[in-house]
């Protein structure tokens, strides 16, 4: 179900190659960028994004090093001398952050963690690829997935400052939103009853206390026993009982970062704003759709739509 | 243990979550289910008023609810029902709580409220091939809410008329984060019946049974995530109290009080890979302790010695594994070990405790051949301590005529082996020392039941109307039908049974064969805002064959019984709700009677107030709106209408 938006473009690698045989020919070695990436585990999903990214980034034509982990250490040398560091997870960022503030690019990371990081680190040329999907695709993959379902419930824990906007991006495909903020576990229930009393689907965000393992548990229970669906962030929700959900691989952060790495200079990079996901995914649990009385259309109408295909 | 706190925000996107609805926790779409499926919803126990959890079946097309006042009520799928109906299998969460003395449900000593039901599935027909036997009549699973859905804690306070009241607590709780537990408890007193004067023959009017119960009932549950994929969960349940039994003035039968005591314990291990591949392990232990006793002075000089004393236990242990082969082939397997044991001196003529242990082999294959094709094989192979090896298959074909409908057939064969009571009993009355008679006997040798049964269903769901549809017509072919046959000693076919001359016995002993045809449908409309109507209703019709020993049970099949629930938003948070429920004449078996036919109508207003979910309510209740109604033998039973007030309080 891999859906890229931003399509590699054939002419613009040909050309990219002609350019480097042509143009650099006498140090094509020296005009390239050194990369260091840094990952926070050296398994897992960290593992998955750094060979995928290496693997790319070297095809490019870069001098891409591994430069360890905070269970390695780091090569400082490396470190110092790299053009960017890409950094695998917030661990990772931290690690290379405090020993030198090289322009740094950090993946595989939430937006709240990197709002924390960014502060922390003020001075650095410091930016991100962030796994947070935006808010719009989320509600389209709902709209896609329960069409007839207009009423949503969210709930909010550190998050309630995107009450404003979230309300905003949720009249912008005509749906209004039922949300409660939820300040400790305690009032989880309490208030997820309220919500699921005057909602018809539930949105579930990547808030870190709403989604620890046991408050998910008991918002998957809690929404099954009101029969109400719930559009999540991630496969392992859909998995767990969650209808649909959207996100990102970890490939396919490295696959946004490769697009955004070719449109670079060879000698500097110049860091963009924080990114969200350009590309993502979508996984749909059918037996939880069947269980609870809904029809979802196949995967790729709703990949359609989620793209802003807009209605069928 | 999972859960220490909040998730770091990055993991959030990649941790595991636990595989929390799995095919066994959710219920099955009725468009997949090999057999006819009724839901009893939160929302429907609610609405309907019920403060029982045998009463809430009187929402499932077919089914027939009675009380008396010689023991517990009792619950009929389309007839064949006495006071010790015995032919629906009943779980909670999956574990049975049928009595192992009789077979039947003693439903006012279910060691649960119903505030902590979270919803009843019930399975309108045999399903043998998946519950084993036993599973003959009807499957009632009776689901608690998690613990895991629930916080803080609830009071709920309800008095009535008559001295009624019951009144409940709920506190929930964590420990550890990803331990959630519940206590919750009820202390219940409610007058099933007055003592009623039969005045039909003025020269001798009769004095009929009162009863009146009082329960107190404490349930713990908890669950436990301790991997995402693992969790452990536990169910202590107990129950205890008085009922208030026997007859004004009567020497044979004076007033007196039962003791009942019975427990519960469920432990469950489940490991969910996917919501498809599960593997769990349950034991489940029940116990029922009943003490009741009273002399009979009626023939004085001679003093008869009665009681009801028993002390019963089942042991369950069940191994079931389910997994995905492919996108079309999916199975599930698994094996069990029950063991029971009974000692009701009064019953079996013996002070010796009598053990019995089966086993079980169950699987089914469930493929897909095409998108709009489901086939379902199941079996369950069982060893039965009394009756050996009886295996029930099934086969069902489910067949998509559009998204939302579909037509399914299925036919099977299911066994009920006879209970304890129909298979060993010997129930000997003496009096001064000397056998008077023998009241209830079983034959030397009492084959299972068996029905064939076929059925042909129609499901659907009708989303722009808000209107779900099941229709379904069934023909059950019933061999070696069990019964109680009424003889004198000596009792044909095997002759003198060791009582005097001429004392008159009921005789359990297979009584035949008979067919029963008939039909069902139920509609369950919904509209946001405006409310909801469950409709129900169903026709029968039984046809017995020459070899029966007696066609009276034909009589206690009604041909056709009606269900209609109907909830009503109001503005204000204002709801009003109505239960009708009406049967055509019909015959209650052994102890019952005639009844005949009826409608009773229950009416329920509430307001919600506080927060919108929290379940903060006050309602007023009134059952029986169109007066006292014959129950369960017409010359015996009356019930009162009953009006009673609630609050409930959640923090």
């Amino acid at each position: 179900m891999r859906f890229v938006l931003q399509r590699r473009s054939y002419l613009r690698a040909c050309l990219c190659g002609l350019a480097l045989l042509l143009g650099f020919t006498t140090s094509s070695v020296a005009f390239a960028l050194d990369v260091a990436v840094v990952v926070s585990q050296r398994d897992g999903v960290h593992k998955a994004f750094a060979d995928a990214f290496m693997r790319a980034a070297a095809g490019l034509g870069h001098r891409v090093f591994d430069i360890g982990s905070p269970a390695e250490g780091l090569d400082d040398v490396a470190l110092a001398r790299a053009d960017l560091v890409v950094a695998s997870g917030e661990a990772a960022a931290e690690l290379a952050l405090a020993r030198h503030l090289r322009p740094t690019l950090v993946t595989m990371i939430a937006r709240s963690r990197f709002e924390v990081l960014r502060s922390a680190y003020p001075q650095a040329a410091l930016s991100a690829w962030l796994l947070d999907q935006p808010v719009e695709r989320q509600f389209r993959l709902l709209c896609a997935v329960v069409p007839e379902r207009m009423r949503v419930g969210l709930l909010l824990g550190d998050n309630i400052d995107a009450e404003a906007a979230l309300h905003a991006a949720a009249a912008d495909v005509g749906l209004t939103l039922a949300t409660r903020q939820v300040r400790s576990e305690k009032e989880l229930i309490a208030s997820l009853e309220e919500v699921l009393s005057a909602s018809e689907v539930l949105l579930a965000l990547p808030d870190p206390m709403l989604s620890s393992p046991t408050a998910a548990r008991s918002i998957l229970l809690t929404s099954y026993r009101y029969q109400k669906p719930i559009i999540a962030f991630s496969r392992a929700y859909v998995t767990a009982g969650a209808l649909a959900a959207v996100f990102i691989t970890p490939e396919q952060v490295a696959s946004d970062l490769i697009d955004w790495l070719r449109t670079q200079d060879s000698t500097r990079v110049t860091l963009p704003p924080p990114q969200e996901p350009v590309s993502f995914e979508i996984a749909v649990n059918r037996q939880v759709a069947r269980a609870l009385g809904i029809s979802v259309a196949d995967d790729g109408e709703l990949l359609r739509q989620t793209a802003g295909g807009g209605q069928p | 243990m999972l859960g220490i706190g909040a998730a770091h925000a990055t993991d959030v996107f990649f941790s595991d979550i636990p595989v929390v609805l799995t095919a066994s926790r959710m219920a099955q779409s009725p468009l997949d289910a090999p057999v006819a499926v009724t839901v009893i919803d939160r929302e429907m126990i609610e609405a309907s008023g019920f403060t029982e959890i045998h009463d809430l079946l009187r929402l499932v097309p077919g089914f027939l609810v009675a009380d008396w006042a010689e023991g517990s009520p009792t619950v009929a799928n389309h007839g064949l029902g006495d006071a010790y109906e015995r032919r629906i299998k009943v779980m909670i969460d999956g574990g049975t709580v049928n009595s192992p003395l009789w077979g039947n449900t003693n439903w006012q000593d279910l060691p649960l409220r119903v505030d902590d039901i979270d919803r009843i599935e019930v399975v309108r027909g045999a399903n043998g091939a998946a519950y084993g036997v036993d599973a003959f009549q009807g499957v009632i699973n009776i689901i608690t809410r998690s613990p895991s859905t629930q916080s803080g804690a609830g009071l709920i306070s309800r008095v009535g008329r008559n001295g009624f009241y019951d009144h409940g607590f709920r506190v929930n709780g964590k420990l550890d984060q990803a331990l959630d537990w519940r206590l919750s408890g009820s202390h219940r007193r409610a007058v099933n019946f007055e003592p009623y004067l039969d005045q039909q023959s003025p020269d001798q009017p009769n004095w009929n049974d009162r009863e009146t119960v009082t329960r107190s009932v404490v349930n713990l549950s908890a669950t436990a995530q301790v991997s995402a994929h693992d969790e452990i969960g536990l169910m202590l349940g107990a129950s205890e109290g008085e009922s208030d039994r026997g007859i004004p003035f009567s020497l044979s039968d004076p007033l007196r009080a039962d003791d009942a005591r019975s427990t519960f314990l469920h432990l469950g291990w489940r490991r969910s890979s996917a919501a498809d591949a599960e593997l769990s392990v349950h034991y489940y232990h029940q116990d029922e302790r009943m003490r009741g006793a009273w002399l009979n002075t009626e023939n004085t000089p001679v003093v008869i010695g009665r009681d009801r004393n028993s002390d019963v236990r089942r042991d369950n242990l069940e191994l079931q594994y389910s997994a995905r082969l492919s996108p079309s082939w999916r199975f599930m397997l698994g094996a069990g070990v029950r063991q029971e044991s009974v000692r009701a001196p009064y019953m079996f003529n013996t002070g010796s405790t009598l053990r019995g242990t089966s086993s079980q082999l169950f699987g089914s294959v469930f493929w897909a051949p095409l998108e709009r094709l489901k086939i379902d094989l199941g079996g369950v192979l069982e060893d039965h301590n009394y009756s050996g090896s009886l295996f029930s298959p099934r086969l069902a074909i489910n067949y998509a005529l559009t998204p939302e409908s579909a037509v399914r057939f299925s036919a099977g064969v299911s066994y009920r082996a006879p209970s304890w009571v129909e298979s060993r009993s010997e129930e000997a009355i003496y009096g001064n020392g000397e056998l008077l008679r023998v009241f209830n006997k079983a034959s030397p040798s009492v084959d299972p039941e068996r029905v064939r049964h076929f059925e042909l269903g129609y499901v659907a769901a009708f989303r722009e109307l808000g209107l779900r549809l099941d229709v379904r017509a069934f023909h059950k072919s019933y061999e070696r039908y069990i019964d109680d046959e009424t003889c004198l000693n000596p009792c044909p076919p095997i002759g003198n049974i060791g009582a005097p001359a001429r004392t008159k016995t009921f005789l359990f002993q297979n009584a035949g064969t008979f067919r029963m045809t008939g039909g069902e449908f139920s509609a369950d409309w919904r509209k946001p805002g405006w409310g909801r109507v469950v409709l129900s209703q169903s026709f029968a019709d039984v046809d017995a064959d020459d070899d029966i020993l007696d066609d009276d049970f034909t009589y206690s099949v009604p041909t056709s019984v009606t269900s209609v629930l109907l909830i009503k938003d109001l503005p204000g948070r204002w709801r009003a709700s109505m239960g009708f429920y009406r049967h055509s004449v019909m015959k209650w078996l052994s102890d019952g009677d005639i009844v005949p036919e009826k409608a009773r109508v229950d009416l329920k207003l509430v307001r919600e107030f506080g927060q919108p979910g929290s379940g903060n309510e006050v309602a007023i209740v009134a059952q029986s709106v169109g007066g006292r109604y014959v129950d369960f033998h017409e010359g015996r039973f009356r019930h009162e209408p009953q009006v009673f007030g609630s609050l409930r309080l959640a923090w």
